[in-house]
């Protein structure tokens, strides 16, 4: 990999900016990697449709942590419906990480969460 | 009782109605017996035996003893059980405080070094000790303590590289 590429995601690694949680968020999921016991809680803030803010807290490898920042950072100010459309050969676009089959399970933890947070959100507010 | 698997050798005679089986154990060792592999066995139990078991496993504790010590060193290292070199056979699980262990065996294997990372088929005993992945380096008498130190010196610029 590109080691200027690689030193500014350590960057992020070391210091995320949507590490952290909501304290009244519109809904939280948590979510478990089995293969390696990653274990992530993601919050959302959504108003009117809108994903406002978003953050999440865990165990998380780095490549997980690095597919949660860029992920995170992509949905926040987009509609629900906007968020839905991105799936995993979006977000490994967006990280442009060269990743074995078993560490794109950890890159996408952090999709699935937000698929399912998103459906649950949804569900009880729209069901 | 039916043979569980089909194959050559195994038949008297079949017709496009019935099948008579062969006598036992024919009837139950369908296909071509794996010869070659019989063959590599042996050649391999010689190659041991020239070495000496018993040398093998001196090496073996040898090696354990080395990277115990080094692992132990080490403040952000955690080992996995509390066994002495003489109890264990050529391996250690350890973690590492603050850097996971796909991530450290992501830098290690860049430097040619080969650890499993993850739960080793092992999820219950991991979840008994409360712990999420592992690392787990192992070894045998193909194995220096120059390559154990090779190995604790990546450790270390692994551990500072993400920490």
């Amino acid at each position: 990999m590109d080691e200027l590429y690689r030193s500014e995601l350590m960057e992020i690694y070391k210091d995320p900016s949507f590490r952290g949680q909501l304290n009244n968020p519109s809904i939280s999921l948590e979510k478990h990697n089995p293969f390696c016991g990653d274990r992530l809680q993601l919050f959302l803030q959504i108003e009117d449709g809108l994903i406002t803010d978003a953050k999440f807290k865990g165990d998380m490898c780095f490549v997980s942590l690095i597919g949660a920042e860029f992920l995170l950072a992509e949905i926040v100010g987009q509609k629900i419906a906007q968020a839905k459309k991105i799936d995993q050969a979006r977000l490994l676009e967006l990280i442009d990480l060269n990743l074995s089959t078993s560490r794109v399970a950890c890159a996408t933890l952090t999709l699935q969460a937000l698929h399912e947070a998103l459906a649950q959100y949804e569900r009880q507010f729209h069901g | 009782m039916p043979p569980y698997q089909l194959g050559g050798g195994m038949i008297e005679s079949v017709t496009l109605d019935e099948v008579v089986w062969a006598d036992y154990p024919e009837k139950f060792e369908a296909g071509t017996p794996n010869v070659a592999g019989v063959l590599a066995l042996v050649a391999a139990i010689n190659y041991l035996e020239k070495i000496s078991l018993t040398e093998i496993r001196k090496h073996e504790i040898d090696l354990s003893k080395h990277l115990l010590v080094g692992l132990q060193s080490m403040k952000k290292v955690k080992l996995l059980g509390e066994a002495s070199a003489e109890m264990r056979t050529g391996l250690v699980s350890f973690t590492v405080e603050g850097v996971h262990a796909h991530d450290l065996s992501d830098y290690l294997s860049k430097n040619n070094l080969a650890l499993r990372a993850g739960f080793h088929c092992a999820m219950p005993l991991h979840q008994s000790r409360q712990c999420g992945a592992t690392l787990r380096a192992s070894y045998y008498f193909y194995n220096t303590k120059e390559d154990l130190d090779i190995l604790l010196n990546n450790l270390v610029k692994a551990i500072a590289y993400y920490g």
